[in-house]
């Protein structure tokens, strides 16, 4: 859907794990714009009717943007940068029990 | 010039205890119409917790133990109903709750309370103390710190929102009149009917009910009546939708049908603040994983306060506080509406009051009543 | 103790940054608050390390904004960056810093919030592939994000045209332009007319987009009608209406603008008092010259207070900053009243080229044509809108009743999406106006949070006060 262009500023880049995947970013990049740019789908099924929704707004508004991000579940990805070694989870449908226990 | 009454009944007040009554009348074949406030209004029923409880109910006055339990048994009918006639499912189930209870103290203190209620009751009163470990037998998600609970296979819940939806599409659908921002600010008794001003008019009824929680203080005074009434606040917070966890209801904590987890709760008298705060929202998240650690890593959606409307021994007020004006207060809107909709209506209805609802009169505040009755 | 600060801003956009360097400048410490990574709000997104901070290739104003924006913040004022406020009690502010509550004391609260995309409801805009046009340009700023595919833009809008004029730069054409809105007839531009001669520079501007739109050869489709996204886990294609004829374009990616508006969440949930606009279609926190709100202390500023764009943002900022001055006793009135003098010919003059905005861009689809019935208006709870109108049935008069009714708006957004097209619902079905129908009342915490950080926040005090 995206791709990145090819005359932007120098920054360094950034490996994520994405449900166990490496995936590449840029500094500065938002978890969000890291997981459009590798085109990762579904990216969300809703905890609601599991349909499938992937980021909106990109400006905090509409919470369509939701994963997990080093165990915290229901992050905001268009708010958050990439960090190198952060694990994203994909939040696929209601959150399984297990993910409960403490 | 006589006056031509509009209709035969007015409810004032458009929340779960006005809705309910107004359906029961309609039920009855009497010509209603339900005066309601604007979107705005303080309204308790959209705060609601949610519980169908009967246990413990009656600790300080010992008819309204009997009152509960009925309540409890006509639910299922009231549930079968609004699903047939609104296509409403309420959600209702009954599986029997606890009260949880974190300390010894705690649990002496309940366990004292339930002995008295039974003890009270006319009819056996069946309830259980339970202890940690048999406690989470029960609920095995209860953590380790919490001391025990009691158990009643009485208790349940529904979803309150739908309830009160559901009651609205019945008035409505059975002919009833529901008239929104019309919030009643005067009352004038003329000769045998009652000549309501609103914000949007004026109405005329023979008889009114008045159902306005806390804006029942002010409608009795305008006819000359104190209604021992005071706010209590109360905090709920609401969670992410969540898998279905527990097998009984917790008075504390519930899931609702939609799987977000409501939970409670404060009591705080703080007059009409309606806001919540951050200590006790601290404190409600705090007490809620001593009860059940795993839910450390849920999200909180929201949160609420609302005011419940509580008389000084905590139970409802039934009385005909002047020719034809009916005075209905609670705050258990939702364990209490399968009473309200079926034998409360039939009371104002036919205008004479059962035998299980005469101890619940205004009278019983009054400083030489004790005297009087005995 | 509590933090205790002169002034809390939230925001770090250009009214924000502005007012926190105007209140250095007059001597006065104040803490700017940012749920971003980067302050710059979304204007300005990535001035600090983005991918065209410092480049042309997204025009003279992003670049010179920018270099103003990294000037204004780096005079040593306190900005923080991932500060996301989840709530406001009296004087405290609470807000979440990687997973942990903090809090400030203040008695000066400036909202600098911004704008938000307003929400085009039309079927088929929950589909993976429909995002707002400046959700698109955020991830253009920010990281050199362009569409890969075809894509159209769909709606009307300076933002849309301006997108349109960068990703055309940047070789990133859009397969067509799917206009909602009616060309601007020449009489609203003549009864304009001193204003658009005064913002010549900007009507060239504008003028200079829609050549390079004409010149890329990209189709504009006019006046389009019964818009419709295809698609089954994600966007196929996009029908519609134009000049008569039904027409359907493959494409992965539909990008969808009508304006913006004020986002209110936090005015919202003060109990601040607000007005409908109907020039903006849209509500707006009610403030008084300086952008002090109805609630005392707290102000608001920029686009949060009403759409006037990036170019009037700082000076409303620094109204505000002069109010607070004054209020502790840092400026004399009459040295407040002099410099603020200024500050408003700025604002009257942003506001002259707003009004023809506001008439040349209406929005259409979003705020005129009803909402057809089987179409979602509710994102996060899935309600669509003859849900909203069955709870009008069901006798809901307002957002309160109506939320209860059918679950619209109880979702993690809390209404920010919804808002606008329920009040809009109630109000083409009762005939209430949108004043008397009003909003949503938005409860804290304004982000969803886990309880284990709430049950772990800070008690600083004793909450006596809260004991129950």
């Amino acid at each position: 859907m995206f791709k990145r262009h090819n005359n932007i500023a120098d920054a360094g880049r950034v490996e994520i794990m994405v449900d166990g995947r490496p995936v590449a970013a840029r500094t500065g990049d938002t978890v969000a714009a890291a997981l459009l740019l590798a085109d990762v789908a579904p990216y969300r099924l809703t905890a609601l009717d599991r349909e499938p929704r992937a980021p909106f707004c990109l400006m905090g508004v509409c919470f369509d943007c939701l994963v997990t991000i080093d165990g915290l579940a229901n992050r905001q990805a268009c708010l958050i940068e990439v960090r190198n070694g952060m694990r994203v989870e994909r939040q696929l449908g209601l959150r399984e029990l297990t993910e409960l226990t403490p | 010039m006589p006056m031509q009454p509009e209709c035969d009944v007015a409810v004032i007040g458009g929340g779960l205890v006005g809705v309910a009554i107004a359906c029961g009348l309609r039920l009855a074949g009497v010509n209603t119409v339900l005066l309601d406030e604007g979107d705005a209004a303080i309204r308790a029923s959209r705060g609601n917790f949610g519980l169908v409880w009967v246990q413990g109910k009656g600790d300080l006055l010992a008819p309204y133990t009997p009152w509960a339990r009925e309540a409890g048994r006509v639910w299922p009918e009231l549930a079968r109903w609004l699903k047939e006639f609104t296509g409403l499912d309420v959600g209702l189930e009954q599986p029997g709750g606890v009260f949880l209870c974190m300390t010894e103290d705690d649990l002496a203190a309940r366990a004292a309370q339930m002995a008295r209620v039974a003890e009270q009751s006319a009819e056996p009163y069946e309830y259980e103390m339970v202890d940690s470990r048999r406690l989470r037998e029960l609920v095995p998600q209860v953590g380790p710190k919490v001391a025990g609970a009691s158990y009643s296979a009485y208790d349940g819940q529904a979803n309150p929102i739908r309830l009160f939806r559901a009651l609205h599409r019945a008035f409505v659908q059975l002919g009833g009149r529901y008239a929104p921002n019309a919030g009643v600010t005067a009352i004038e008794r003329r000769s045998s009917a009652y000549r309501l001003k609103t914000a949007d008019g004026e109405w005329t009824a023979n008889r009114i009910v008045l159902a306005s929680g806390l804006g029942n203080v002010g409608l009795g005074e305008q006819l000359g009546i104190s209604i021992p009434v005071k706010p209590m606040r109360g905090q709920i917070m609401v969670t992410e939708r969540l898998p279905q966890l527990f097998p009984l209801v917790m008075e504390q904590i519930r899931q609702t049908d939609d799987g977000t987890l409501l939970i409670g709760t404060s009591w705080e008298d703080v007059g009409f603040d309606l806001s919540t705060s951050y200590g006790t929202t601290r404190r409600i998240a705090r007490n809620a994983l001593d009860f059940v650690p795993m839910l450390r890593s849920v999200s909180v959606v929201r949160s609420w306060a609302a005011l419940r409307i509580l008389t000084p021994d905590a139970s409802p007020i039934y009385d005909e506080i002047a020719p034809g004006a009916f005075l209905v207060t609670c705050h258990s809107g939702v364990s209490l509406a399968g009473n309200h909709v079926f034998a409360t209506a039939r009371w104002i209805a036919d205008g004479r009051i059962p035998q299980n609802m005469r101890a619940f009169s205004r009278a019983r505040f009054e400083p030489n009543h004790q005297e009087r009755v005995a | 103790m509590i933090e205790t600060v002169d002034a809390v801003i939230i925001g770090a956009g250009p009214a924000g940054a502005a007012a926190a360097a105007s209140l250095r400048e007059l001597g006065i410490a104040s803490v700017l608050l940012d749920e971003r990574p980067e302050a710059g709000g979304n204007i300005y997104r990535g001035a600090l390390g983005g991918a065209f901070a410092r480049s042309m290739s997204l025009g003279k104003d992003y670049a010179s904004g920018a270099a103003w924006l990294r000037e204004a913040i780096s005079s040593g004022l306190d900005v923080r960056p991932s500060s996301a406020v989840s709530r406001i009690d009296a004087d405290v502010v609470s807000y979440d810093s990687g997973g942990t509550i903090r809090r400030l004391r203040t008695r000066h609260l400036v909202l600098a919030t911004g704008a938000i995309e307003r929400a085009m409801p039309l079927p088929g805009w929950t589909l993976p592939g429909v995002m707002g046009v400046g959700a698109a340009q955020l991830l253009m700023k920010q990281s050199g994000l362009v569409p890969d595919g075809r894509y159209v833009l769909c709606g009307n809008g300076p933002l849309l045209l301006l997108l349109a004029k960068q990703l055309i730069d940047l070789g990133a054409l859009p397969a067509a332009i799917v206009e909602t809105g009616r060309r601007t007839p020449i009489r609203t531009a003549f009864s304009h007319g001193p204003a658009l001669l005064e913002h010549r520079a900007s009507v060239a501007k504008g003028l200079g987009f829609l050549a390079a739109i004409r010149q890329a050869g990209i189709p504009v489709y006019r006046d389009a009608r019964s818009i419709r996204v295809e698609g089954d886990a994600r966007v196929r294609a996009i029908r519609f209406t134009s000049a008569g004829q039904a027409h359907e374009l493959a494409v992965d990616l539909v990008l969808c603008h009508e304006g913006i508006v004020p986002n209110i969440q936090l005015s919202l949930t003060l109990g601040c008092a607000h007005d409908w606009d109907d020039a903006q279609a849209s509500f707006r926190p009610r403030v008084d010259a300086w952008g002090e709100t109805s609630r005392p202390g707290t102000f608001a500023i920029g686009d949060c207070a009403g759409i006037l764009g990036a170019a009037a943002a700082p000076h409303s900022g620094r109204l505000a900053a002069l109010a607070i001055a004054s209020a502790l006793d840092r400026l004399r009135p009459a040295q407040r009243d002099q410099l603020a003098s200024l500050e408003r010919r700025h604002l009257l003059s942003e506001r002259r080229f707003r009004h023809f905005l506001d008439d040349a861009y209406r929005p259409a689809l979003s705020a005129q044509s009803p909402i057809a019935d089987e179409v979602v208006v509710c994102r996060c709870e899935r309600i669509a809108a003859n849900e909203v109108r069955a709870a009008v049935r069901d006798g809901a008069r307002g957002p309160a009743q109506a939320k209860v009714f059918t679950r619209c708006g109880m979702g993690p957004c809390q209404g920010r999406v919804c808002g606008p097209a329920v009040t809009r619902i109630i109000a083409e079905e009762t005939g209430q106006s949108r004043e008397e129908i009003g909003n949503y009342h938005p409860r804290f915490p304004l982000k969803p949070m886990v309880l284990a950080e709430l049950a772990t926040a800070p008690d600083e005090e004793a909450d006596h006060a809260d004991a129950a």
